[in-house]
């Protein structure tokens, strides 16, 4: 049951005032609470003639309620009762209650006005020209576009022409023209082309919405597209939002110039359902200081976004079934379908908005997909399939025995410093060269994450390696988040996030950072903390950018020491099964089949020295690399696994059965599922480069005078990898992995002059299924507590045990 | 940097064993307002290693009223808890050192970030 009452949480001054009502957190829908298990835990506090309202505030995704009691006394006995410790009647769980504040009831849910006009809108540069087209003209379009093929997005359909529009990049390629506009539409678009602020059109995007489904705040991207954007509504209207952050509160209404518009609250843009409900109360905070506008776009409009509505206001379509306009419910129809024509931009973008302008280095605002993504993740966290947990026996790593083992330790060494060359060439100085660009794309908190967080303890202190933006570092106010990335630039981003000035934060796209959260610069295979220190660790999206299996488990190692006994950490990871192969991995540079760069080159060192061992991995390796089936693939891993267990567990000391374990551990090596490596790019728009260029051509040159000097030495350019040359030069194999990296090296900055872009690559080790909890499992005194598939990613939840 | 941070760092330069607390020397120092919130100071205190958080806040200068040892009455007083909070939460080190006790080593702090990065012959 849900009360008409909205509830706040106490401000933190003011949480010891009693009132009868109670934030109740750790507890709600999401964490398997029903209203009824609710209610029974708070009854007992009731009084004979009391009564217990419940208020659960966003339906199923709750993790904290609201109990409402007749008075203050009561509420403080359950409070006392129920708080801080583990409690019987929530499965054991520890509950947060404090005391709530009832907030005032909001102005009666009045229906902000709807402008019908450009005039009545009061927004500079918007025009509005109701039936743009008659109604036969409207259905010989949809006929027309009826005939073509859909693109299914996440939500909506779309067809592209002209250019196709990447919603990764929110741009188009310019080099990647697709043809003219079709016949179909030339007689509206050369109407179109004499309205005012209208540049000759070139690109089209349809874009089909179902009732329910709208298009998230975005301003379009200034950098790729020039003059006005237009937008013709066809079979069906909606309520069109636009909102502007106000630069100073003081003149907004002044901006306004005399429309009936005033700016409404959050509330107002949230509607029923969609991005805005799920906002968090610091985004709220952040939209207050917003002008919203509502503009009803009826079918057959054209509406015409140019000069400050295109470049300063954002732009959105509420993700609902019915429109409030100006007392009338206005179901929508079954289907809209909207045309977009825009002009691509063709040099970098001069505007007079430079706070919103990428062309002007502005950061840019959260790209759409990313809100389509985090609403898919929504969906999608229901339905993950759940891996079944293998193996949970301790194993450590193999102690070295004999000169065999010796030498392939020191090819393991090299093997290392190619590797920690490879990722200082392709991951850290790629993301401190993008690290703001890169830091404007990564802002949505992805559910799976924000659910784990939200299951640890009250107060909970968290590491957050690889802590990049910071985005992690508001998504529970109770949280100490001490936040580390590799990037001094990433670490520069969080910072700011921290100090509350970001301009994320200033649009209300970022959540505040907690009062205990943090940042520091550190290497996460070298962390600072002390061990045993804190109850959960984060690591987001950083295994994948470690170069060899020996770092990545050392990675993990590192993620072991710093909890605490039963700290939990969720470490996710690229897949090797990307869910659109298309768009990922047939676009990114391979590097090798299956075996880490310097994981092959250690096993080739380690068949010259075993023979006849080393012919048996090669012969497994072949078989798996082959393309064989997952199926399969988890056949032979059992298989070893269970042999392992069978000698394990008869083992006493001795070299010979220590040699054995050690031909165990190489064949499980083999056998274990180990993704492929890959380069992948990241392109930055020439006139938001900056110093990249500059870079590529210092790094040109050194490559030049490099490979002049190491021509007769047959590894050419190893002097690119620095601190691995010498060893490089010392060790033949080892020279090859450097030279590989070296290679590799040359594109690690590159220009595109085709697509008016620096490419930066980023190098990744993808993870095949089974392959991330197996190295969890390697790790000693953790064990692996959840394995999940979601979003292209591989995860799992790992926990310290007790020593 | 806040004080809470310093107490969960230590040096982790390989071979050292005496690499906590770690010294602070202060170029510069800025308060920042944060919530105040009496639950998480609480669970903080019996998180952290107080002789090392009264070094910290001795060389940020905010130790003033904060004792050697920490009763149960104090943690229920809103008087000890605001001092508590402030040095905690509020004081960052914007510039400056953390200094390892054992080796000498010097982390810079660069506008309030602390850099940790080890050099290759330390790991």
């Amino acid at each position: 049951m849900s009360t008409d009452l909205v509830f706040k949480r106490p401000h933190p001054t003011r949480a010891n005032e009693s009132s009868p009502h109670l934030f109740v957190g750790n507890c709600g829908p999401k964490l398997g609470f029903s209203d009824s298990d609710i209610r029974s835990m708070f009854l007992p506090f009731v009084s004979n003639d009391g009564e217990l309202l419940l208020h659960v505030p966003q339906g199923e995704l709750s993790s904290h309620v609201y109990v409402s009691f007749s008075t203050a006394a009561e509420a403080a006995a359950a409070a006392q009762a129920l708080s801080g410790t583990p409690c019987e009647a929530a499965g054991g769980r520890v509950l947060m209650v404090k005391f709530a504040e009832l907030e005032q009831p909001k102005q009666v849910q009045q229906h902000p006005p709807v402008a019908l006009t450009a005039e009545q809108a009061g927004i500079p540069g918007l025009q509005l020209h109701p039936e743009f087209i008659t109604p036969e003209q409207e259905a010989a379009l949809l006929q027309h576009i009826e005939q073509q093929p859909w693109q299914q997005l996440s939500k909506r359909r779309v067809q592209h022409y002209g250019y196709c529009f990447d919603y990764s990049q929110r741009g188009v390629d310019a080099q990647q023209r697709l043809g003219p506009l079709p016949e179909w539409v030339m007689p509206i678009v050369q109407r179109m082309e004499v309205l005012p602020d209208v540049l000759p059109l070139d690109q089209l995007t349809v874009n089909e919405y179902t009732p329910g489904v709208g298009l998230s705040a975005h301003i379009d991207t200034h950098s790729a597209f020039s003059g006005a954007i237009l937008s013709l509504s066809l079979a069906g209207g909606c309520i069109m939002e636009f909102r502007r952050p106000d630069e100073s509160s003081s003149s907004s209404s002044s901006a306004a110039n005399g429309s009936s518009m005033t700016p409404t609250a959050a509330a107002a843009a949230g509607g029923g359902g969609g991005e805005g409900s799920s906002s968090n109360s610091s985004s709220r905070a952040g939209e207050a200081a917003m002008q919203h506008v509502q503009v009803y776009l009826p079918p057959r409009a054209l509406l015409v976004m140019g000069g400050e509505s295109r470049y300063a206001w954002q732009h959105y379509i509420p993700h609902r079934k019915a429109d409030w306009v100006n007392g009338q419910l206005l179901p929508r129809a079954a289907r809209r379908v909207s045309l977009t024509f825009r002009q691509v931009r063709g040099q970098p973008c001069a505007c007079a908005f430079p706070q919103f302008c990428d062309s002007q280095l502005a950061p840019l605002p959260p790209t759409r997909i990313a809100q389509l993504q985090l609403q898919q993740q929504q969906q999608q966290q229901q339905s993950d399939p759940p891996s079944p947990l293998q193996q949970q026996q301790q194993q450590s790593t193999p102690s070295p025995a004999g000169s065999a083992a010796a030498a392939a330790a020191a090819a393991a060494a090299d093997a290392d410093a190619a590797a920690a060359a490879m990722e200082a060439l392709h991951v850290h100085q790629v993301y401190d060269a993008i690290a703001v660009h890169f830091s404007a794309t990564r802002f949505a908190v992805w559910p799976k994450v924000r659910a784990f967080l939200e299951g640890l303890p009250p107060n909970a202190v968290v590491a957050d390696v690889g802590c990049g933006n910071g985005k992690y570092f508001g998504v529970r106010r109770d949280l100490a988040v001490l936040g580390s990335d590799r990037s001094k630039g990433l670490a520069g981003v969080a910072m700011r996030r921290l100090c509350g000035g970001d301009t994320a934060a200033a649009t209300g796209q970022a959540a505040i950072a907690s009062p205990g959260a943090d940042v520091l610069v550190a290497d996460a295979l070298a962390l600072p903390y002390r061990p045993q220190s804190c109850d959960a660790a984060l690591c987001i999206a950083v295994l994948h950018h470690m170069g060899s299996r020996g770092r990545r488990l050392q990675l993990l190692q590192q993620l072991a020491a710093l909890l605490v006994p039963g700290g939990r950490a969720l470490v996710t990871v690229w897949a090797t099964e990307q869910e659109d192969p298309a768009k990922t991995i047939h676009k990114w540079r391979k590097l090798n089949d299956g075996q880490g760069l310097a994981q092959q080159q250690q096993q080739q060192q380690q068949q010259q020295q075993q023979g006849e061992i080393g012919d048996d991995v090669q012969q497994q390796q072949g078989e798996i690399g082959d393309g064989v089936q997952q199926q399969q693939q988890g056949e032979i891993g059992d298989g070893v696994q269970q042999q392992q267990g069978e000698i394990g567990d008869g083992v006493q000391q001795g070299f010979q059965q220590q040699q054995q374990q050690q031909q165990q551990q190489q064949q499980e090596c083999a056998a274990m599922p180990v993704g492929p490596d890959y380069l992948v790019p990241w392109h930055v728009p020439f006139h938001r480069a900056g110093g990249l260029l500059q870079k590529q051509q210092q790094q040109q040159q050194q490559q030049q005078q490099a490979a002049a000097a190491s021509t007769d030495s047959g590894a050419t350019g190893a002097q690119q990898t620095g601190s691995s040359s010498e060893r490089a030069n010392a060790s033949a194999p080892a020279a090859a992995v450097a030279a590989a990296a070296a290679a590799a090296a040359a594109a690690a900055v590159r220009v595109d002059q085709s697509k008016g872009a620096v490419v930066l690559q980023r190098y990744y080790h993808l993870f095949d299924q089974g392959e991330l909890e197996g190295l969890v499992q390697e790790v000693p005194w953790v064990s692996v507590v959840d394995v999940f598939y979601d979003r292209s990613n591989w995860c799992v939840v790992f926990e310290k045990q007790h020593c | 940097m806040k004080l809470l941070t310093h107490n969960f760092l230590q040096c982790h330069i390989k071979g050292v064993k005496n690499g906590y607390p770690l010294n602070i020397e202060a170029v510069k120092i800025e308060e920042r307002d944060a919530d105040f919130d009496p639950d998480f100071l609480r669970s903080m205190f019996k998180r952290i290693d107080w002789k090392a958080f009264l070094v910290g806040a001795q060389a940020l200068g905010c130790a003033e009223g904060l004792p050697q040892a920490v009763s149960e009455e104090q943690l229920q007083d809103d008087g000890f808890l605001q001092k508590f909070h402030h040095a905690l939460l509020e004081v960052c080190l914007e510039e400056g050192s953390l200094i390892c006790p054992e080796t000498g080593r010097r982390f810079p702090v660069v506008k309030g970030i602390p850099n940790m990065l080890l050099n290759e012959d330390e790991v």
